[in-house]
C-alpha cells in the first residue's frame, strides 16, 4: 500500500492497438494486487484488471498533446497503451507500478492474500489432487531394477533435488553421494520416466565436473547402474542439450561434459538447444513483430524468421523425438542433462515423456507431468519467470517453450490431448501471475521452509474444478494415431511449426479467428450429451414401463406359465445392456449439431415433464422391482399386484405420451 | 514401337504394336494378375481413351503405401490401386488421376540419380525405380516400380508418359475429355447450378437479387457487341437497349457497366472495361455511359481495380515461385522458408485482394450508391472483387448454391479468360487470379469457419478442377465460345456409353456437363465432405434481415462523384475521361475524404465517423476479413500436398483414414438398426433425434481436426 502514489486517475485513455481512433475513456485505479482501468462508457462499464507480478516492463513515453503515455507489457503477452491526461500522475502511476512490478518478498505475492473462499479442508484436498508418488506407482515403480531412494532425505545430498527420488536398485548411497559430488549443484542422475513396456528409461541430472580429464568412478558407476536397470540394451545414451560449443566451454570452468572412454558402454550425443540469454532475445524479437501496428506479409513473416523463435522450438522438439525414439523403438534408457539440469533438460525430458506415454496428455496427467520434471525437480520459476525483483538475466521463457511445444503437438495430432489450447494458456498465465501457489520459489525445499501449502491454494485443483472449460472436444483415445508413442516424421521441417497466434496474439482479439470451432464443438459435445443423458432416463422409463405392462399381462395370464416369464424377463436385461454399451461409444465424438429453434423447445417441453413425472417414477420402479421379485418367486405374492399396477400404469402411459 | 526408340540407350524387349483405337486388349506375354488388371482398366476406360502403357507398381508418400498400377492412356496417368474398382458413375478420379495436362514436372528416380523428363526424346539413362510425377495442382503421384522383371514396363510407362504429354500438348487440350453421365437422359437436364445461359436464369437471379431498378438486356444475344461478354447482362432499367449500345462502344472490348450484384440494403455492384480513350464520344453517347455507371444514384464511386493490387504477370510469377517452394525438394533452406515463402509474394497478394474486397464492401454497405468496379479488361481482378465483396456482405452466397452460383456469375458468364490464365494453351497471358480468388475465399474460411456451407474440401475440388479437362467450363474463354460448342455439340445429339468408343468427330466435352456436376469426379463420401459441419444454421439466409432502405433513383446528374483508390476516396469532378465539363456536377464537401492511413481500413474510417451510420457499427451478415501479415496463413493442405509429412494434423482425406471411419460409423450403425424398428411407438422420438444425426458424427471429427489448423507464418 505504501507503495500506491495515486490510488486513481481519471480521464485516461485506453489506445487500442489495431485501431488509434477507438480509445476507450476511463478511470484507471491502483489497488494493491492490481491495475484496474474501468471504462466510461455507462452501458458496458468495460473492466480490465492487470496483475502487477504479470507485469514485465513499464515504459514512459515522450509527452504528447493529447496526454503523457504509458506503455505497460505483461508477462501474459497483454500489451496496454494508456493516455493520462496529466504528466505528474503519469509519472506517479510509472513510479508505483515499477515497484508494485517488483516485489522483494515472498509474502507481498498475490497468492498471500488470493482467498477463493474454500475452508482449510479444501485447501488441502487442492494440493492432494496431484500425488507424485501415485505417479511412480502409476510407471510401475518401484520394482526389481528401480527404487526410492532416500538419500535426499532432508535435503542432504541435492537442496534442489525433492526428497523423494528413484534410483537404480544397485546404485547405493555411497555411489550417488560419489556422483552428486562430480555433478554440477551435485544434482546426481534420478529417475525421470520409466517405460513400462520394455524397461528403459529417462533419467536426468546436471553437467559432470570433468573439466578436461577429471574422473569420478562413483559416477561411472552410477551410469553404469541405470544401464543395468534396463536389461534389455548394453548401452546408454547420454544426450547433452547444450550446443557442443558451449559444453567445452564450460570444460574451461571444470564442468563440461561426459567422456565415452571413461564411461564404458555409453554412446555421447550432443542436441544444440541454446541457452536461456539466447532464447530471451528470441522471444524478445519475436514480440516486436508482435507489436507491430500493422504488419505487412513481409514484416511477419522476415520479422518470425529472424527471430529464431520457431527454429528454437524444433530444437526442442528434434531432443524429445530422439529420447522418445530410443526408449520405445531402440528400447535404449537415455541420461539426458544441460548445465544445471534445469531448463533444457526440464524441457526435453517432459516433451519426450508426453510423446511417449497418453497419459501426459490426459487433463491430470498433464499437471502430473509439469508437476514432476518441473516443479519437483527444481525449475527456479522465481529466477526465470521474475516473481520477485531479481537479475533480469535469470529471466527466460523456458516453461513457455514447453508450452509452445505442446501445443505444436496438439496442433499435428488434434486427437490425441485431451485438453484444448486454453487449459496450455491459462497455465501458461498463472505460471506468472503467483496467484496460486504452485509455481513459487526455486525448489521444493523453498516452498516447503515458505509453507506453501498451508498458505496458498493450488492451481491444479482450481484447473480440475473448471475442467469442462479444457476439454478438447476433438480427444480420441482409442483411435490409433493416439494411442501409445505419437510419431512424428523423422525429418521434421520447419513449417511443421507454426506461429502460436492464440498465445502471442492474445490479447489482440482483432487477429483472432471471428468465431472458435473449438468453442462450438464443446457446444455440440455438450448438448449431444444432455440428450444422451436424456435418453437413457426415457429408455430406463420405457423398460420400467413395458416391465409394468408385462406383469400385468402376465399377472392376467394366471400363473401357469412360469418359465415363460423368466425368460421375458432376461430379453429385457439385455436390451437394457445396449444403451449404456452404446453411449459409451457415442462419446467420444460429438454427434449432433447445435440445436434449432424447435427442437431446442422440444428439449425443454420433455425435460418438464420429467421433472414433474420423476417422483412419480422412481416409486414406480420401487414397487415394481418388490411386484417383479414377489411374481418370480411366489405365485401367491402376484395377486396382490394387479390393483397397484394398473393404476400405476396408466399414469406413466401419459407422462409417455406427453414426451412423444 | 511407338515412341521411335529415339535417344534411348537401353534395350528392351520390343512388345506387341498397341492396337490405335479403342481400350486394349492385351495378350500373350503377361502374367494372370495384370490381364485381370486390363479387365479393370477396360472397364473405367472413357470414350475414345486407349492405353498406352502400364507398369505394376507402389504408391508412395502415403500411409499405408499403396499397391497398384500405373497407367498410362492418351488422357491421363492413373494409379489403380489393387482391388480399387472405378465407379461407372465417376469416371474420373479425384484421388488417383492425373490428366496429362495437369502434369508439371516429371522425374525418374533410380538409386541416387534423379531425372527430369522433358521431351520424348530426352535420353532415360536407366530403368527408373521410381517416378515422381508433379501436378500443377501441388499433387504429387509418386509411384515405385516393382522389381523382379517387371523392369521393362517400368521404362515403358515412364517414355509413354513422357510421350503422351507431349502430344497432348498439342492435340488434345481444346478439346477436352469426352465424358457423359450414365443414366442420363437425352436432351435438356438441369445442371446443378444455373448456368446463365438463358435469359430466364437472369431473370430468375435479378429477382431474387431484388434488383428491382433493373432489367435483362438481351441485346448481345448474337454476342455482336462483346464475345467476351455473357449474352444476357443486367442493364438500368430505364435505359434503352440503343443506349446500351451507344454506351458499350466506348468502353474498353465493348464491356460496358453492367450490375454485379445489388445491395439488399439500396447499393449496387456494377463492374465495366476501361474507358476506350481513343474513341470520340458526342453528346448522346456521354450521357448514356454516365446514366449507366450512376445507375439511379446520386452518389457513385468509380473503384480503380488494379491499383495496389498485382498485375496479372505479378500473380504469375507469385505462383510459379510458391509451386517451386512447395516441391519436396525446394532449394530454400529449412530456416529460410519464411522468408522464402514472403519472397514468393503469394501471401501479400492475397492479403492486398482482401483489403480491397474490403474496403469495397464497406463502401457498398455504408451508403446507398453506385460503386463501379473499373478494370481494363474487366474480366480478371473485377471478378475476384465483385465476388469477394458478395461473400462479404451476403450470406446467401457463402451457401454451397450460392457459391457455385456466384462463381459461374461472376467468373464464367462474366468470361474470365480460364483456358488462357491457367496456361492450358500455353500463350504467354498465364495468371492464375481464379486460384488467387480460392485462396482468398480460403482465408475467409479460417477466419470465419461458422459462416460458410461449404468446407476446406470444397474449395480443394474446384482448385483442382480447374487443371482437369472434362467440362466446358474452364476450358474455354469466352461465353462465345463456349455456345458455339453447346450448339455444334446439340445437333448431334448423341448419348456416350462407357465402353463404347466414340468415333473422334465426336471427341469432344460434353457442353451439357459443368465443373459443378461433381459427381463426375467425386464419389458420394466425398460429396458430403464438401459441407462444412461448422456452419452455423444462425447464419442461414433468412435470418438476415437487411436494412429497409429505399433505393431512390435521381433523374439528375450524380451529385458526388468519387474516385476510391489507395485506400481513400477523393472526388472527380466528371464521371468520364472524355469531357471537361465539371459544373455539371456538384460535388458536395459534406463528407470530405480523409487522408489515408495505412494501418486504418476503410471500415475506421467510415464508422468511426458519428454521422454515418450512427449507432449500428457493423450490418449484420457482413464480414470484414482481417488482412494484417499474421492473420494471413498458407494453405497448407492445398500447396504443401507433395509433402505428406506436413499434412499430419490436417486429417489429409486419405483413402485409409476415411475407411476408418467408415467402418467405424457402420458398425455404429448396425449397433444401432435393431434398435430403432420401434414397434412401441413411444420410442421414436428419441432415437430419432440422434440417429437422424449420427451418420453425421464421426466425418464432424475429421473436419474439425483440419479446420483447427492454421499456417505456418
Amino acid at each position: 500500500m505504501e507503495h500506491i502514489r495515486t490510488p486513481k486517475v481519471e480521464n485516461v485513455r485506453l489506445v487500442d492497438r489495431i485501431s488509434s481512433k477507438k480509445a476507450a475513456l476511463g478511470t484507471l485505479y491502483l489497488t494493491a494486487t492490481h491495475v484496474i482501468f474501468v471504462e466510461n462508457a455507462p452501458d458496458t462499464r468495460k473492466e480490465t484488471w492487470i496483475l502487477h507480478s504479470q507485469i514485465s516492463t513499464i515504459e514512459k513515453q515522450a509527452t504528447a498533446a493529447t496526454g503523457c503515455p504509458l506503455l505497460i507489457r505483461c508477462k501474459n503477452f497483454q500489451l496496454l497503451q494508456l493516455i493520462i491526461p496529466q504528466e505528474r500522475d503519469c509519472h506517479d502511476v510509472y513510479i508505483s507500478l515499477i515497484r508494485l512490478a517488483r516485489p522483494v518478498k515472498y509474502e507481498e505475492l498475490y497468492c498471500f492474500s488470493f482467498n477463493p473462499k474454500l475452508d482449510k479442508e479444501e485447501r488441502e484436498q487442492g494440493w492432494m489432487l496431484i500425488d507424485l508418488s501415485e505417479e511412480y506407482k502409476r510407471m510401475g515403480l518401484p520394482n526389481n531394477y528401480w527404487q526410492l531412494s532416500d538419500v535426499n532425505r532432508d535435503y542432504r545430498v541435492c537442496d534442489s533435488y525433492p526428497t523423494e527420488l528413484y534410483v537404480p536398485k544397485s546404485a547405493t548411497a555411497h555411489i550417488i553421494v560419489g556422483s552428486s559430488k562430480f555433478r554440477s549443484r551435485r544434482r546426481f542422475p534420478a529417475l525421470s520416466y520409466y517405460y513400462r513396456d520394455n524397461h528403459a528409461s529417462i533419467c536426468r541430472s546436471s553437467q559432470p565436473l570433468s573439466g578436461f580429464s577429471a574422473r569420478c568412478l562413483e559416477d561411472e558407476q552410477m551410469l553404469q547402474a541405470i544401464r543395468k536397470a534396463n536389461p534389455g540394451s548394453d548401452f546408454i545414451y547420454v544426450v547433452d542439450t547444450r550446443p557442443k560449443l558451449n559444453a567445452m566451454a564450460n570444460r574451461a570452468a571444470g564442468k563440461g561434459y561426459e567422456n565415452e572412454d571413461n564411461y564404458s558402454n555409453i554412446k555421447f550425443q550432443f542436441i544444440g538447444i541454446e541457452n536461456i540469454h539466447v532464447m530471451r532475445n528470441s522471444l524478445q524479437k519475436m514480440l516486436e513483430v508482435c507489436e507491430l501496428k500493422s504488419p505487412s506479409m513481409s514484416d511477419f513473416l522476415w520479422g518470425l524468421e529472424n527471430s529464431g523463435w520457431l527454429r528454437h522450438i524444433k530444437a526442442i522438439m528434434d531432443a524429445g523425438i530422439f529420447i522418445a525414439k530410443a526408449v520405445s523403438e531402440e528400447g535404449v534408457s537415455v541420461l539426458v542433462h544441460c548445465s544445471d539440469g534445469w531448463d533444457r533438460t526440464a524441457q526435453v525430458c517432459s516433451v519426450a515423456s508426453l510423446l511417449l506415454d497418453p497419459h501426459y496428455r490426459t487433463l491430470k496427467g498433464f499437471m502430473v507431468l509439469i508437476e514432476k520434471d518441473w516443479i519437483s525437480f527444481g525449475h527456479k520459476f522465481n529466477h526465470r519467470y521474475g516473481n520477485l525483483d531479481g537479475d533480469p538475466k535469470e529471466i527466460s521463457p523456458v516453461i513457455d517453450q514447453f508450452i509452445e511445444c505442446v501445443w505444436q503437438l496438439m496442433e499435428q495430432f488434434p486427437c490425441a490431448f485431451e485438453f484444448n489450447e486454453r487449459f496450455l494458456i491459462h497455465i501458461q498465465h498463472h505460471i506468472y501471475s503467483c496467484q496460486f501457489g504452485n509455481f513459487l520459489c526455486n525448489s521444493q525445499k523453498e516452498r516447503q521452509e515458505l509453507k506453501i501449502q498451508e498458505r496458498t491454494y493450488s492451481l491444479w485443483a482450481h484447473l480440475w474444478k473448471n475442467r469442462a472449460d479444457y476439454m478438447n472436444p476433438l480427444f480420441r483415445d482409442d483411435h490409433s494415431q493416439t494411442r501409445g508413442t505419437l510419431r512424428l516424421p523423422t525429418t521434421p521441417c520447419n513449417f511443421l511449426y507454426k506461429f502460436w497466434s492464440g498465445m502471442y496474439n492474445r490479447f489482440e482479439k482483432g487477429l483472432q479467428p471471428r468465431q472458435s470451432v473449438t468453442d462450438y464443438l464443446m457446444a455440440v459435445k455438450e448438448e449431444t450429451q444432455q440428450l444422451e443423458e436424456e435418453r437413457e432416463a426415457l429408455e430406463e422409463r420405457l423398460e420400467k414401463i413395458q416391465k409394468v405392462q408385462l406383469n400385468h399381462t402376465k399377472v392376467k395370464a394366471k400363473q401357469s406359465e412360469p418359465s415363460k416369464h423368466s425368460g421375458f424377463s432376461t430379453s429385457d436385461n439385455s436390451t437394457a445392456n445396449t444403451p449404456q454399451d452404446y453411449s459409451g461409444n457415442m462419446k467420444s465424438f460429438p454427434s449432433r449439431s447445435p440445436s434449432q429453434g424447435d427442437e431446442d423447445s422440444a428439449l425443454i417441453l420433455t425435460q418438464d415433464n420429467l421433472k414433474s413425472s420423476d417422483p412419480d417414477l422412481s416409486a414406480n420402479s420401487d414397487q415394481e422391482s418388490g411386484v417383479e421379485d414377489l411374481s418370480c418367486r411366489s405365485p401367491s405374492g402376484g395377486e396382490c399386484a394387479p390393483s397397484e399396477d394398473s393404476g400405476k400404469d396408466r399414469d406413466s402411459d401419459e407422462a409417455v405420451f406427453l414426451t412423444a | 514401337m511407338w515412341w521411335g526408340g529415339r535417344g534411348q540407350s537401353f534395350n528392351i524387349a520390343p512388345q506387341k504394336e498397341e492396337p490405335e483405337m479403342g481400350c486394349v486388349q492385351r495378350t500373350g506375354m503377361l502374367e494372370p494378375r495384370s490381364q485381370q488388371l486390363d479387365g479393370h482398366v477396360a472397364s473405367g476406360c472413357l470414350p475414345g481413351e486407349q492405353i498406352l502403357a502400364w507398369a505394376p507398381g507402389v504408391r508412395k508418400g502415403l500411409e499405408p503405401e499403396l499397391p497398384g498400377t500405373l497407367i498410362c492412356t492418351n488422357l491421363r496417368v492413373t494409379f489403380q490401386p489393387c482391388g480399387w474398382q472405378r465407379s461407372q458413375e465417376t469416371p474420373l478420379s479425384s484421388e488417383y488421376d492425373f490428366a496429362l495436362v495437369n502434369i508439371g514436372r516429371l522425374e525418374a528416380v533410380s538409386g541416387l540419380s534423379r531425372v527430369q523428363l522433358l521431351r520424348p526424346g530426352s535420353p532415360l539413362k536407366f530403368i527408373p525405380e521410381e517416378i515422381l510425377i508433379h501436378g500443377r495442382d501441388f499433387r504429387l503421384l509418386r509411384v515405385a516400380f516393382e522389381a523382379g522383371g517387371l523392369e521393362p514396363q517400368a521404362f515403358q510407362v515412364t517414355m509413354a508418359i513422357v510421350q503422351a504429354r507431349a502430344q497432348n500438348s498439342q492435340v488434345q487440350q481444346y478439346a477436352g475429355i469426352p465424358l457423359s453421365k450414365a443414366g442420363q437422359s437425352t436432351g435438356s437436364r438441369k445442371p446443378p447450378v444455373p448456368l446463365l445461359e438463358t435469359s430466364e436464369d437472369w431473370e430468375a437471379e435479378r429477382k431474387k437479387q431484388g434488383a428491382r431498378g433493373w432489367r435483362v438486356s438481351t441485346i448481345n444475344e448474337r454476342f455482336d457487341i462483346a464475345t467476351s461478354l455473357p449474352r444476357y447482362f443486367w442493364v438500368p432499367k430505364r435505359t434503352l437497349d440503343s443506349e446500351v449500345r451507344r454506351a458499350f462502344g466506348h468502353f474498353h472490348q465493348g464491356r460496358g457497366p453492367r450490375l454485379s450484384w445489388h445491395h439488399p440494403g439500396g447499393s449496387d455492384l456494377l463492374r465495366c472495361g476501361g474507358f476506350y480513350t481513343a474513341s470520340d464520344p458526342n453528346k448522346e453517347d456521354i450521357r448514356a455511359v454516365e446514366s449507366m455507371l450512376q445507375a439511379g444514384h446520386s452518389d457513385v464511386v468509380l473503384v480503380d481495380t488494379v491499383d495496389e493490387l498485382p498485375s496479372l504477370a505479378d500473380v504469375q510469377l507469385a505462383h510459379l515461385r510458391l509451386r517451386a517452394l512447395c516441391l519436396p525438394d525446394s532449394s530454400a533452406a529449412e530456416e529460410k522458408w519464411l522468408s522464402a515463402l514472403e519472397g514468393t509474394r503469394w501471401l501479400d497478394y492475397v492479403r492486398s485482394c482482401l483489403r480491397k474486397a474490403s474496403d469495397i464492401s464497406v463502401l457498398v454497405t455504408s451508403r446507398v450508391r453506385s460503386v463501379v468496379l473499373q478494370e481494363r479488361g474487366d474480366r480478371d481482378f473485377n471478378g475476384l472483387l465483385s465476388s469477394l465483396v458478395q461473400l462479404l456482405s451476403v450470406p446467401e452466397a457463402r451457401t454451397l448454391l450460392g457459391f457455385q452460383s456466384l462463381v459461374q456469375r461472376e467468373w464464367v458468364a462474366a468470361g474470365h479468360p480460364f483456358l488462357t490464365r491457367l496456361g492450358v494453351t500455353g500463350a504467354s497471358e498465364e495468371a492464375p487470379v481464379f486460384l488467387l480468388f480460392l485462396d482468398c475465399v480460403w482465408q475467409l474460411l479460417q477466419q470465419f469457419p461458422a459462416e460458410f456451407e461449404f468446407s476446406e474440401f470444397f474449395l480443394l475440388a474446384l482448385h483442382d478442377s480447374a487443371r482437369v479437362p472434362d467440362t466446358l467450363t474452364f476450358l474455354r474463354d469466352t461465353p462465345w465460345e463456349r455456345g458455339k460448342q453447346g450448339g455444334q455439340f446439340n445437333s448431334y445429339t448423341q448419348i456416350y456409353n462407357p465402353g463404347y468408343c466414340q468415333p473422334p468427330a465426336g471427341n469432344s466435352v460434353n457442353s451439357q456437363l459443368s465443373v459443378w456436376d461433381w459427381d463426375l469426379r467425386y464419389n458420394s463420401e466425398q460429396i458430403l465432405q464438401f459441407h462444412n459441419p461448422g456452419y452455423d444454421p444462425e447464419h442461414c439466409p433468412d435470418s438476415w434481415l437487411p436494412r429497409q432502405q429505399p433505393s431512390f433513383m435521381v433523374p439528375g446528374p450524380p451529385s458526388s462523384v468519387w474516385l476510391f483508390s489507395r485506400g481513400a476516396l477523393t472526388p472527380l469532378n466528371q464521371l468520364c475521361p472524355w469531357r471537361d465539363n465539371p459544373s455539371l456536377l456538384a460535388v458536395s464537401s459534406r463528407w470530405l475524404p480523409r487522408a489515408a492511413i495505412s494501418s486504418e481500413s476503410l471500415a475506421d474510417q467510415e464508422w468511426g465517423l458519428p454521422s454515418h451510420w450512427g449507432a449500428c457499427p457493423l450490418p449484420p451478415g457482413l464480414l470484414l476479413p482481417g488482412y494484417l501479415g499474421p492473420q494471413i496463413r498458407l494453405w497448407r493442405r492445398c500447396y504443401l500436398r507433395g509433402r505428406p509429412e506436413v499434412q499430419k494434423g490436417l486429417s489429409a482425406p486419405t483413402i485409409s483414414g476415411l475407411q476408418d471411419e467408415l467402418s467405424h460409423l457402420q458398425e455404429l450403425l448396425r449397433k444401432w438398426t435393431p434398435r430403432i424398428s420401434p414397434e412401441d411407438h413411444s420410442k421414436k422420438r428419441d432415437p430419432n433425434t440422434i440417429l437422424s444425426q449420427s451418420p453425421r458424427c464421426p466425418l464432424i471429427t475429421v473436419f474439425f481436426m483440419g479446420m483447427a489448423e492454421g499456417g505456418p507464418e
